[in-house]
Parts: C-alpha cells; structure tokens; sequence
C-alpha cells in the first residue's frame, strides 16, 4: 500500500492563488462578484494604492 | 516569540505570493498572542480596530456585521490578551474607545507591509479567506495548512505539521482532518499506491 498523502482541492488551489494577487500591492481594484472575487492587477513598477489609509 | 520561527519582511522578496501568504499568517499569529487556534475573525477585528483608532465596539459591529455577543467576546479576548486598549469617552463615560497597542499593533505593521499599508486590502484578504472555508470558524491553524498544500503541492500528513504551526498532534491531526471534511484538502496516495 502506498504512502498516503494529502493535496489541496483544485477550487480551493485557484481561490488560493486569486488571493495570492492581493499580496505584494500590485492591486489595481477589487470587486466582489456573484461568483468571487474579481481582482484587477497591473504589472509594472509603481502601481497605484487601492486607497489612501 | 512561537517556537515556529517567524520570517520577517527582509524574506518577502525572495518568497512566491504563496509563500508570502504564510508569512502573512505568521505574522498575524504574532499579532494574536502567539496562539494559532485564534480564528480567522478575530483577526479581522483586531485589523477593523487598527484601521480606525478609537472606534467603538458598536463601529466595529456595523462594519463587520458581526453579533453584539461574538464581538463582546472576541474583544475581551483582544483586551486581555493585551492586544487592544479601553478608554472611556471624555464625553460620554459609557462609550469605550479602543486602541490596537503593542506587540499587536507592531506585528500588525509587518502584516501590512505586504499590502502597501492598506487595511483595506488586508480585510478583504482575510474576509475572502474566510470565506474559503465552509465550517464556521477556521483559524489561522487551518488557513497555514492550506496555503502550505498549495505551496507544496502533493504532501503527507507528517510534511504538512512541519509547515504548519507547533501544538498538540491530536489538535494539528483535527485541523487537517476538517479540511479533508471541508473537500479543501483531497487524500491521495503516491506513485506505489
């Protein structure tokens, strides 16, 4: 018998890698839809702040 | 300081966003007492309380949609855990402002840095964590050992406390346990299976 192991659900691996866009603050804008989360990132140096806190 | 060695910000270059995603929960575990089995929510409040110094329990409430029993419990905890401090009005006695303070206030920053200082965009990282989970309270325990699945991809149990936070085997094994309950974590087994 083999060795058992655990692996993370393919849903739950994709909702961990859009939340993984929220780190490091290359967030544009987020939204919150009907079917999770929309986020909107820009990839260059000094992107905007989502807010001014 | 946990036994789990906490990485500082200096690491956050060097790890991928998954990663930096462990490092965040350290962190927050930090901010919280050192205690991994703090849920998820209470962290959500601690951060709603350092983003708007001197709110009120009521503020906090309304923002959160939280019970007026949840929250008073999650702040007595938070107070007496020295995480948060109570100051009565100067104008009215009755109404109690509250303050994050500490090793709280200083392990909330280090959080923060990984957010460009937003309060914002942490709430909404730890309201869409949250939200991950279908049982009603995860914790930070429960969220490390699914961001270390997904770092790691296929793992075996024992693989997994290592990355995880130190406790009790039987708390570790239940945590694990509920995620495979929750259909987050899948069990497989290797090649010679």
């Amino acid at each position: 018998m083999g060795k058992a192991t655990l692996q993370i659900s393919a849903d739950a691996f994709k909702k961990i890698n859009q939340l993984g866009l929220l780190v490091g603050g290359n967030v544009l804008s987020i939204s919150s839809g009907f079917n999770g989360i929309g986020i909107e990132v820009q990839n260059v140096i000094n992107t905007p702040k989502l807010d001014n806190e | 300081m946990s036994p789990n060695v906490l990485k500082s910000a200096h690491n956050q270059a060097s790890a991928s966003r998954i990663q930096q995603m462990g490092l965040i929960l350290d962190h927050l575990v930090e901010a919280l007492g050192s205690d991994p089995s703090c849920p998820l929510r209470r962290a959500q409040i601690l951060v709603d309380i350092d983003a708007h110094p001197e709110t009120t329990q009521s503020e906090v409430m309304e923002r959160l949609k939280l019970n007026k029993s949840t929250l008073n419990r999650e702040i007595e905890w938070l107070y007496d855990q020295g995480c948060i401090l109570r100051q009565p009005s100067q104008q009215d006695g009755r109404v109690i402002h509250m303050l994050s303070c500490g090793y709280s206030k200083k392990n909330l920053g280090l959080t923060l840095d990984y957010f460009e200082k937003s309060h914002k965009n942490l709430h909404f990282f730890l309201e869409r964590l949250i939200n991950l989970f279908t049982e009603q309270k995860p914790t930070l325990r429960d969220a490390k050992f699914l961001v270390a699945a997904a770092d790691m991809g296929e793992a075996s149990r024992q693989e997994l406390f290592e990355r995880g936070y130190s406790g009790a085997q039987t708390t570790n094994v239940r945590a694990l346990d509920s995620l495979v309950e929750q259909g987050l974590l899948i069990k497989t087994e290797d090649e010679n299976g």
